[in-house]
């Protein structure tokens, strides 16, 4: 009996020890997860994530650019997942975005040479901003028929808008996407996916002809991308005697200026395309 | 030894120490190795573009995380390899040591005009420092841009048949990426009217290939161009096939009724004219319309007839048309351009003789802009802008080129503009065909051409020219094939000379 109770005693002593040891083992190793590989593996779950925006605004950008051709009413629909899942077993990496259409907030200007009169196009945006814990927090934006990129202070065209100069360089045409967005039905945020309904307002589709364009003036959150829109769309053609410059002295617009010793300047080909737009479920209003 | 209850103790208590330790160290190897993990291979998540753009390898950051300036870059052109940091070549526009959305890197590199077979592709790989990770591999497409141009010229481009020409090529590089243009080849091959007797080339750029009509000059700089001389004999035209003529006059009010007259006489005169006017072999069709009116259309004054000089013809006798042609009355009021177009396209499309092999000639006689809109399904038009009325031109002349099938090697649309009324560069840009056309004369570059004269009196001796060219001349031109470089410039690709033999 005395032997028994030895015996036991003895291996309580291992037996505790190695329990504690085994017990902080797995706390040390779920920490370390935690600490080290949960946050890359969010990291690289808000990037794909990021990457799926992408792909929904590039899709959104398509339907809108075929109901912009189109003469047509049809209702077109684009889904946007707006955040990410969680990783599993350990509860966190969620991360929620915000998708709204904002109100008149990009404004194109035409001046003419001679006249003080200009030609003035308002256009809501559709956006969307992410809230991530560890990618960088990017927006995606359509506008006026470009898509943009926003990250930080800067913005990149990631879609251009139907802008291009024809042949010889006299005429430029310019197709602008005004998008109208629905009252009661533009912001939404979260992490579920979300549809936005575009539905073309406007089925004339006619080109309104300006002559003798001096300047365009594109009033936008992100002057960086109108300004790669333009230069993208008329470096090739200053040879044929129209030269353009930018005015960057403003932080909420970009000014492109044409000169032309000769006073002819382009004409611009201008056609607004009405497309009203709501986000969530339901009928079209 | 005798086992006894101390000795047992010892044993015991010895084990136990034992498998302390050895559970202590077996743990203690795990906890190293579990604790000194450093995570996950650590990535950086961000899209960079690569492009060439002239002479520069362009990459842009299109969006995720900032890099540092230490990034690693790797450049593989021609077989030579370029590497360092990003900071060499990085234009960071915001100053913050980082390589941001939107900031482009360019480097900047020259081609080797010898070694132009090598420049195929860019290679690059980019290595983010921080985490070791690549961010940037793969080739980049290399298209060297060069402009290569043609010029041909011969000495006396009115000779007598039997004479012999001597025809001047000239291909010039205007550069580009590239001090040069690599492995330029040209065809020039002589019309049947021109007998081959032989060529040289002076600047010593390959040889040429009369069967053919092949040059290959091989590398041409900028600076040294290259020369070819042929030397070919004259020989009796040829027979040519009908060729359609549709001569579109504007009988709009700005037109005085005395300069009407001086237009209606001087064609007259150039059809009653045999040295002009192929009548006696009746190979011209010609079509007449006329478009004005204060209710704006276009009318048929002659319908597609072959002009000959059979008397007894009771539709094409050239005498017969000519004196019709003087009793044309103009029709005055707009310009409706456009309806003119478009009824001398379905008179020419319409009638039996049409075919695209033939040759297509449409004239367009003017002193003014047009101002009227085309009404569709009809040949009226409504009065309208200038804008318009060019816009509704520009559309007709769409139609007429669609329609007529027209290829840039036979047919043309040529204008004769009188006056300082008409808009030389839109009639040049827009109208003529091939485009751009030019001005003439000389009528020596084989698109389409707009001719100005100043008066109406200068119409008689213009429209003698014009006709002479179209039926007696004959082109030589030369167009660019290939090269290694890439050609922008399709303007200076092709040109041609005419030459209108004398009987």
């Amino acid at each position: 009996m005395k032997n028994k109770r030895i015996k036991k005693s003895d291996e309580a002593v291992v037996g505790i020890v190695v329990t504690v040891l085994l017990i902080g083992l797995i706390l040390a190793v779920l920490v370390m997860v935690n600490t080290v590989y949960v946050p890359q593996w969010t990291e690289g779950n808000e990037a794909a994530h990021m990457e799926e925006i992408s792909n929904q605004f590039t899709q959104l950008k398509y339907a809108l650019d075929l109901q912009s051709i189109a003469n047509d009413s049809t209702t077109m629909s684009t889904s946007v997942v707006l955040g990410s899942r969680e990783i599993p077993f350990f509860n966190s990496g969620r991360t929620y975005g915000s998708l709204q259409i904002e109100d008149n907030n990009c404004n194109i200007i035409v001046n003419r040479n001679g006249t003080s009169t200009s030609y003035s196009y308002l256009s809501d945006s559709i956006k969307y901003s992410s809230g991530n814990s560890r990618f960088v927090d990017q927006s995606y934006v359509y506008q006026a028929g470009a898509l943009i990129l926003s990250q930080l202070e800067s913005s990149i065209v990631y879609g251009m808008p139907s802008f291009f100069v024809t042949v010889w360089g006299e005429n430029m045409s310019f197709t602008i996407v005004n998008i109208s967005g629905i009252s009661g039905k533009t912001f939404v945020s979260g992490y579920g996916t979300y549809p936005i309904y575009t539905k073309c307002i406007n089925s004339e589709h006619t080109y309104n002809v300006i002559n003798n364009v001096t300047n365009i003036t594109v009033v936008t959150e992100y002057p960086n991308a109108w300004k790669m829109i333009f230069n993208n769309s008329l470096v090739s053609y200053t040879y044929n005697g129209i030269d353009f410059s930018f005015d960057e002295s403003y932080s909420d617009r970009i000014i492109v200026e044409f000169s032309d010793s000769e006073g002819d300047y382009f004409n611009l080909l201008i056609k607004e395309v009405e497309i009203s737009a709501q986000i969530a479920f339901g009928l079209v209003g | 030894m005798k086992i006894t209850k101390a000795n047992r103790a010892v044993a015991e208590i010895l084990g136990t120490m034992l498998l302390l330790t050895i559970a202590v160290l077996a743990l203690s190897v795990i906890y190293f190795y579990v604790l000194s993990d450093d995570g996950p291979s650590p990535e950086t998540y961000v899209k960079i573009t690569g492009s060439v753009i002239g002479s520069n390898v362009i990459f842009e950051h299109q969006g995720g995380e900032s890099l540092e300036l230490n990034t690693k870059i790797s450049i593989k052109i021609a077989g030579i390899e370029y590497s360092g940091m990003v900071s060499n070549w990085l234009n960071d526009e915001n100053n913050n040591d980082e390589w941001n959305l939107g900031e482009r890197m360019t480097f900047p590199f020259e081609y080797n005009l010898s070694r132009l077979g090598q420049y195929r592709n860019v290679d690059v790989t980019a290595v983010d420092d921080e985490s070791n990770s690549i961010v940037l591999t793969g080739p980049i497409e290399l298209n060297p841009i060069s402009d290569a141009g043609m010029t041909i010229t011969v000495d006396n481009p009115n000779p007598n048949v039997g004479d012999m020409i001597h025809i001047t090529i000239t291909v010039t590089s205007y550069g580009g990426d590239v001090n040069g243009s690599g492995n330029v080849s040209v065809r020039c091959l002589l019309p049947e009217e021109l007998f081959y007797v032989d060529s040289s080339s002076p600047t010593g750029h390959g040889s040429y290939n009369n069967e053919t009509g092949i040059w290959s000059t091989g590398d041409v700089l900028v600076g040294y161009p290259a020369l070819l001389y042929i030397n070919a004999t004259v020989l009796e035209a040829v027979v040519q096939d009908i060729i359609q003529l549709a001569v579109i006059l504007d009988g709009s009010t700005s037109i005085s009724s005395a300069d009407w007259t001086i237009m209606k006489d001087g064609l007259s005169e150039a059809i009653k004219n045999e040295d002009i006017f192929p009548y006696e072999d009746g190979r011209a069709e010609l079509t007449l319309i006329q478009f004005g009116g204060w209710s704006p259309l276009a009318q048929v004054e002659i319908s597609p007839v072959i002009i000959t000089d059979d008397e007894f013809d009771p539709e094409g006798y050239y005498l017969d048309i000519a004196n019709h042609i003087q009793n044309i009355g103009q029709i005055g009021g707009y310009t409706p351009m456009g309806c003119g177009i478009r009824l001398a396209t379905d008179q020419l499309h319409d009638n039996g003789n049409f075919s695209i092999d033939k040759r297509q000639i449409i004239l367009l006689v003017t002193d003014g802009e047009p101002n009227c809109v085309w009404i569709p399904g009809t040949y009226s038009a409504s009065s309208g802008s200038v804008s318009q009325g060019k816009t509704s031109a520009e559309e007709a002349r769409t139609y007429l080129i669609d329609n007529l099938e027209m290829n840039d090697e036979n047919d043309e649309f040529d204008s004769l503009a009188v006056g300082s009324g008409p808009d030389i560069p839109w009639l040049n840009n827009s109208i003529v065909w091939p485009e751009p056309g030019y001005i003439a004369p000389p009528y020596d570059n084989g698109t389409g051409w707009v001719s100005q004269v100043e008066t109406w009196d200068e119409f008689s001796d213009a429209i003698e020219v014009i006709l002479d060219i179209i039926f007696s001349g004959i082109t030589n031109s030369v167009e660019l094939i290939g090269s290694t470089t890439l050609d922008p410039n399709d303007n200076n690709n092709y040109a041609a000379v005419i030459i209108v033999p004398t009987d």
